[in-house]
């Protein structure tokens, strides 16, 4: 059904500071499982262009290297995705795609990733929290914040590893993320997961018209449940205490 | 992290207190004096600021900053930019900040104070430095130069002026739904474990209890949906309207506006049945033809010529139904969506090869028996008004070929429409709770509700007459 509509997806991926190192494998393994046969476009920011090793792209597939201000915190940097990506929008890449994922460096495709993820605005669900009852998801609990969540309130967590969707969709929702972080610098607050609590506020006011299942999100150093028949993208083992320093 | 806001009181011009946030450089949070950034187009420049000084970036909107808002709701710094009086940006900022949350009366009066705020053309001095309620630190007193107005919101200037003002004005479907409370989804139980409620190209296939009817009100009532309902009343079937009208009266899209569409050719038997608010009903007089295969048939011109002229301006979705049914229970906006088809209620559990598609090579309706994904009726379809509009046309034109080729499809123009839905895949499909007959098929289990029903007719008596 979407082949002959003749897409060009995006996707955006930040590796800044030593995160450089996440590239070859996402990028390799993107490769080989994601979007097959459709037109692919990487944006990847990067403080260090010099970093980013050569991989090679198959047809109709693209890479272009954006350099991105690094920052000391890694908050900042998480944070400050957000509002990377929707100026990109504005300024690239709504002329260029057709739709836009926002994915994680520190991750691996492991099985396809296809047209069955394509969506006006898409979410994937959090692989932590599944099973879990919404009181016991991580929101941000305090008041005060833009990403305010009370506990009756929620449908389900979603990982701020995985968004995406029709690109002027994603265009609003990175905007009203990144007004959402912004209140709360003025309010001296950072939400408990950063963006990902924005994300997930955003989720429940503008709700995903798809949501992706935890195959599409997944976490390797958890077992995986019989309900789970494959997995399709999965965090790579890391140091995290390192990779922050 | 506690870095409290340093705020001033003052009073707007609506006579109520607000707190003037200090500005807060972002990057480095500092201090600075009180400034007012306000210049809108056509009104002369009532900025001063402080001797360093900064110019408002003015063309093709105002930016407005700082946040005064009545003490209970601090929320400080976000800049905004209005596009010629922009109040749904302003309306989508604020609700991302959560100020949209809370009763209509709250956001009008917060509207009102900002609206007011914008207006005031007089300078606002500061009558008092009040210390503040908790959550606020040691306030400072500043004083405002002549001529400021109070500020408004902040926002973020990050983006090409014609880009967004452009982009704004089309990105009307992401409006934040109100806050609502309700039963939180199970990702590990299934909604139903006796039915589909997907089809293999990810449509959901519509059952009662596969979808919570509150938040879908919600979404479309947002995007002030507007419903056409198409139906034909050609000769002795008018006699069916007055209950057909009655019973979406009750049960059709109700708390949405929807339009009535009666394709007739005796409008004088068009019966007059009282609507509630919103609804309005439009007579439509056309031809009827001998046989009452030609009128069933000719139903997908009308409807592919009428689409364009006519319902195209006038509604967002379309509802193609039979006429001399009525409906049982509720139908409302879940059904709605680019194209939809409903499974025919006697076919919903055949294999493919039992399907009544027609099986001639020589008709454009054929389909071989190793291909098909569900046998859809004729008597209930419809989307949004260009795709339906493209059915109907496509349909039409297949049946001038076929008669062309003097072939006539096995079940007319559902022969027809199961074909293009065939190969132009809906983007939902009705479960048979929504085209039942309960005479002939009865009430089973797996029907948690019977929607629209058949009315029993005699097909002599009523036929080609």
């Amino acid at each position: 059904m979407y082949q002959p509509l003749n897409l060009t997806i995006g996707v955006t991926v930040f590796a800044v500071g030593k995160y450089t190192c996440f590239i070859r494998p996402f990028l390799e393994s993107a490769e080989k499982f994601f979007m097959r046969g459709y037109q692919v476009h990487y944006y990847l920011f990067t403080h260090n262009p010099a970093a980013v090793p050569r991989v090679l792209l198959g047809p109709g597939r693209l890479l272009s290297i954006i350099p991105i201000q690094g920052h000391s915190q890694w908050e900042e940097i998480s944070m400050r995705r957000m509002e990377t990506i929707n100026k990109h929008i504005a300024n690239r890449a709504h002329q260029e795609v057709d739709y836009l994922f926002c994915l994680d460096v520190d991750m691996v495709f492991h099985n396809p990733w296809g047209p069955e993820t394509l969506g006006d605005l898409v979410a994937a669900i959090h692989p932590g929290y599944f099973a879990v009852s919404r009181q016991q998801f991580p929101y941000e609990r305090r008041q005060l914040s833009a990403a305010f969540v009370a506990d009756n309130e929620g449908d389900f967590y979603y990982g701020g590893a995985v968004f995406g969707g029709r690109v002027a969709r994603v265009y609003e929702f990175t905007r009203g993320c990144h007004m959402g972080i912004l209140a709360d610098k003025a309010n001296g607050i950072m939400a408990a997961w950063q963006e990902e609590s924005h994300l997930n506020r955003h989720f429940i006011w503008h709700k995903p018209s798809k949501v992706l299942s935890p195959e599409y999100l997944w976490d390797d150093r958890k077992p995986q449940p019989p309900s789970l028949k494959l997995i399709r993208f999965s965090t790579v083992e890391k140091d995290n205490s390192w990779l922050r320093s | 992290m506690g870095h409290q806001t340093p705020c001033c009181l003052t009073r707007s011009p609506l006579g109520e207190s607000v707190f003037l946030p200090l500005k807060l450089d972002q990057e480095n949070w500092k201090q600075e004096k009180c400034e007012e950034v306000s210049k809108r187009p056509g009104n002369t420049s009532h900025y001063r600021g402080p001797p360093s000084g900064r110019e408002a970036p003015g063309v093709g909107g105002s930016v407005f900053r700082g946040a005064c808002l009545p003490a209970s709701i601090l929320r400080a710094d976000v800049e905004l930019r209005c596009y010629g009086g922009g109040w749904r940006e302003l309306e989508q900022v604020r609700r991302s900040c959560g100020w949209g949350v809370g009763s209509k009366n709250q956001l009008m009066h917060q509207e009102k104070v900002l609206i007011a705020l914008l207006d005031a053309p007089q300078k606002t001095k500061l009558d008092s430095c009040h210390p503040d309620t908790e959550g606020l630190g040691r306030p400072k007193c500043c004083s405002l130069h002549l001529g400021i107005l109070p500020l408004i919101v902040l926002a973020l200037v990050f983006f090409s002026y014609g880009f967004v003002s452009h982009r704004s004005q089309e990105l009307g479907d992401s409006e934040a739904e109100t806050r609502m409370v309700y039963a939180q989804p199970k990702v590990l139980t299934p909604s139903r474990n006796d039915v589909l409620v997907l089809t293999p190209w990810l449509a959901p296939i519509i059952w009662e209890g596969t979808f919570n009817i509150d938040i879908l009100n919600e979404q479309f009532r947002l995007q002030n949906t507007t419903v056409g309902l198409t139906v034909f009343a050609i000769k002795k079937y008018v006699v069916f309207l007055k209950l057909f009208l009655e019973t979406a009266e009750q049960h059709f899209m109700v708390g949405h506006k929807v339009t009535y569409y009666v394709f007739t050719d005796r409008p004088a038997d068009v019966p007059q049945v009282p609507l509630g608010a919103g609804r309005k009903l439009v007579v439509l007089t056309v031809r009827n033809y001998t046989r009452w295969q030609d009128v069933s048939m000719h139903r997908m011109e009308m409807i592919s010529r009428f689409s364009e002229q006519r319902f195209l301006h006038e509604v967002d979705y379309l509802v193609c139904a039979d006429v001399d049914m009525k409906f049982s229970d509720h139908v409302g906006v879940e059904i709605l969506s680019a194209l939809f088809g409903t499974l025919h209620p006697g076919f919903y559990s055949s294999s493919r090869e039992a399907f009544t598609y027609e099986r001639r090579p020589k008709s454009q309706a054929y389909i071989p028996r190793d291909e098909g994904d569900f046998y859809y009726m004729g008597a209930f379809f419809g989307g949004s008004v260009v795709e339906v509009h493209r059915l109907t046309k496509a349909c039409h034109q297949a049946m001038v070929k076929d008669k062309a080729n003097g072939i006539e499809a096995v079940w007319h123009d559902e022969s027809h429409l199961n074909k293009y839905l065939l190969y132009h895949k809906p983007t939902k499909v009705l479960s048979p709770e929504y085209m039942w007959d309960q005479k002939l098929l009865g009430w089973p289990s797996v029907m948690k509700k019977l929607r629209y029903v058949a009315v029993p007719k005699n097909h002599q008596a009523i036929r080609n007459r």
